[in-house]
């Protein structure tokens, strides 16, 4: 199934994102190989280049580096990965404080509201 | 790439022109067979009601095959005009004509495919005809008259002279030119037609057909009337005295060859313009 | 750019009569490219389709597909999948296929055959026989499975289902080649957008933009598909 983007915002972003948050998460293994151009444009019902395009934007983030004529492959590298996952974090984040601010809520509020919503779901 | 373009061109032609044909066959042996019951029904004795009867049908059948023969040629005809309309003004000339070959080749390919059919079917419907004129002037008892070939190569004589199997090529050759010339009128009204037209194309293509053939005879009775006006000066002034020693064998070579010059020149001048207007007004709906 | 663009027009013009189909119309567009021509009907789409294809000829102006004029020697590197039909549909399709691997050098059967067999088509059968949806895939199928240097669809997708859809557009994508450049004329814009590298707005046989598609969204924030809703308002 094609992978839904929003189509107002650069798709080459959006490819980015979600293989920048599939590595964060795991689904992608550090040192792993990366699905093709080909094989992530299909599934993904993208052009091409624009998946050649996000991979790389990634890696210009040193998050993935391709490895002469053998492909692409995740970084080995820790820290790289570590430091994707507290940019991704940071940036839900402050979504999620823009969010709440746009509904009325003080920051006090909101972390007294997670606070709460935290120990409900793990009771 | 011609040939390939031939061999598609022949085959599709082909696969029909070839059931219609046995069936032009079956139909005249029928005919012949009904030719020859009715000429023999007299010696029999089967009462006469029978008789008449019998005879009515047989002679239905007679009327109906010759009927058949006729229709026959008509239909290859059709055939003819409609491989090449449907390949090159149907949605199929989406397809044709981006294919990686010049317009020239289209056209000759089905040039040369249409003569070739054309002529198979001339014969046959020849072949049909001779059949059934041998049933119907064979002596009583006998189904086929066998002389019936010599017999008619001697109604020919007195035009053809000695000459024999000469003259014959030249006849069919003559023949086959302006056959050729046929199917480049057929050509030509098509694509003017189709061209021209943007409904009802086919109707066009047949009112341009007999335009087309009009326009070459009025030219060629133009010629006719020129070149008589010539050469009765040329004999009033005595420069034709060379022509009291041609043989009529020999007339009947140059008439012959004139004729095929010019269904000749004919042919080719129509297949140029077909080619010209195919290569830069083509524009298909 | 380093390489021969794959199609050239300098100031193509058609005319039909008094009817502009094409004017005035230039562009460059490069290899490895999927290209989307979008306009409202009658814009002239389907004639600068044509002209590329060979099936029509210029008033005025060059057109050049791969450094080279129109002619037989385009026609073999141009797939063209018009909106019609275009078989004989007294063949089978078996012999449609043997008839584009004898005219097209670059017409690759083993894919042909993998991608009939996908989609559970008998090749035996006749295409009269076959329904109006599967006539369109075998077209399709016979397009794509030669190697060419230019594909020319036209509204490849109009009138399909969505899961028919998805299919033309993966094969599309799967067929990409950086040496080979796929324009693709169609209105359905949101149903493509994802698809497409760049894209020509043509309106009343003019060239009205032509860019790049992540430019637009990243520039105006908009897709394409609203952007074109802009431009085109009646």
């Amino acid at each position: 199934m094609p992978w839904d983007f929003d189509t107002s915002v650069p798709v080459y972003l959006q490819i980015a994102e979600t293989v920048r948050r599939r590595i964060v998460s795991g689904e992608y293994e550090r040192g792993s190989q990366l699905p093709s151009v080909r094989d992530l444009a299909v599934k993904a019902a993208v052009n091409p280049n624009t998946v050649q395009r996000a991979f790389m934007c990634l890696e210009n983030d040193g998050l993935i580096e391709t490895r002469g004529t053998m492909g692409r492959y995740v970084t080995d590298s820790l820290e790289s990965v570590e430091a994707a996952r507290e940019t991704l974090a940071q940036d839900t984040i402050g979504a999620f404080c823009r969010r709440m601010e746009a509904l009325g809520y003080t920051g006090e509020d909101t972390i007294e509201l997670l606070k709460k919503t935290y120990e409900g779901e793990t009771k | 790439m011609l040939r390939k373009l031939f061999k598609y061109d022949f085959k599709g032609m082909g696969r029909l022109i070839v059931p219609i044909s046995l069936l032009a066959i079956a139909v005249a042996l029928a005919g012949s067979a009904a030719l020859f019951g009715m000429k023999n029904i007299s010696g029999t004795d089967i009462g006469s009601v029978t008789e008449f009867a019998l005879t009515a049908i047989l002679s239905i059948i007679v009327i109906t095959s010759v009927l058949a023969i006729v229709a026959y040629s008509v239909l290859c005809f059709v055939v003819i005009f409609a491989r090449f309309y449907k390949n090159f003004f149907s949605d199929e000339g989406y397809l044709t004509f981006t294919l990686p070959v010049t317009t020239r080749q289209l056209m000759l390919s089905k040039l040369f495919a249409s003569v070739l059919w054309w002529i198979a079917a001339v014969i046959i419907t020849a072949v049909l005809a001779v059949l059934m004129f041998s049933v119907s002037s064979a002596p009583a008892g006998a189904f086929l008259n066998v002389n019936i070939l010599t017999d008619m190569w001697k109604m020919f004589s007195p035009l053809t002279g000695e000459a024999g199997v000469g003259m014959l090529i030249m006849t069919a050759v003559c023949a086959v030119v302006q056959w050729t010339c046929m199917i480049c009128t057929v050509f030509l009204a098509i694509t003017i037609g189709s061209t021209v037209a943007r409904k009802g194309k086919v109707i066009a293509s047949v009112g341009f057909y007999f335009a087309i053939n009009s326009a070459v005879e009025i030219v060629f009775v133009i010629l006719a009337t020129v070149c008589g006006v010539v050469l009765e000066n040329l004999d009033a002034a005595g420069s034709l005295a060379w022509l009291d020693n041609w043989t009529p064998e020999g007339f009947m070579y140059g008439l012959l060859g004139t004729i095929a010059i010019l269904y000749g020149v004919t042919a080719v001048i129509q297949l140029v313009i077909t080619n010209s207007i195919l290569k830069k007004r083509l524009n298909l709906s | 750019m380093t390489e021969a663009p794959i199609l050239e027009c300098r100031g193509l013009t058609k005319t039909y009569g008094s009817h502009r189909g094409l004017e005035d119309f230039s562009v460059a567009l490069p290899a490895g490219r999927i290209i989307g021509l979008l306009g409202p009907n009658g814009s002239g789409k389907t004639t600068l389709i044509k002209l590329c294809a060979g099936l029509l000829r210029p008033t005025s102006g060059q057109l050049y597909i791969d450094g080279m004029p129109v002619g037989p020697d385009t026609k073999s590197i141009v797939s063209y999948l018009p909106e019609r039909i275009c078989f004989d549909v007294s063949m089978t399709v078996e012999g449609v296929m043997a008839y584009y691997k004898d005219f097209f050098a670059d017409f690759d059967e083993q894919r042909a055959k993998v991608m009939l067999e996908k989609l559970n088509i008998d090749t035996a059968r006749k295409i009269k026989e076959l329904s109006k949806g599967t006539r369109e895939k075998v077209q399709l199928v016979l397009v794509m499975s030669r190697r060419a240097k230019l594909y020319l669809l036209d509204e490849p997708i109009g009138g399909v289902d969505p899961a028919t859809r998805d299919y033309i557009l993966s094969t599309i994508i799967s067929n990409y080649s950086p040496d080979s450049s796929v324009i693709i004329s169609t209105h359905l814009i949101s149903d493509v957008e994802n698809i497409l590298d760049e894209f020509m707005f043509i309106n009343e046989g003019k060239l009205i933009l032509y860019n790049n598609c992540d430019n637009v969204r990243r520039e105006l924030g908009k897709s394409l598909d609203r952007f074109f809703r802009e431009v085109f308002r009646c």
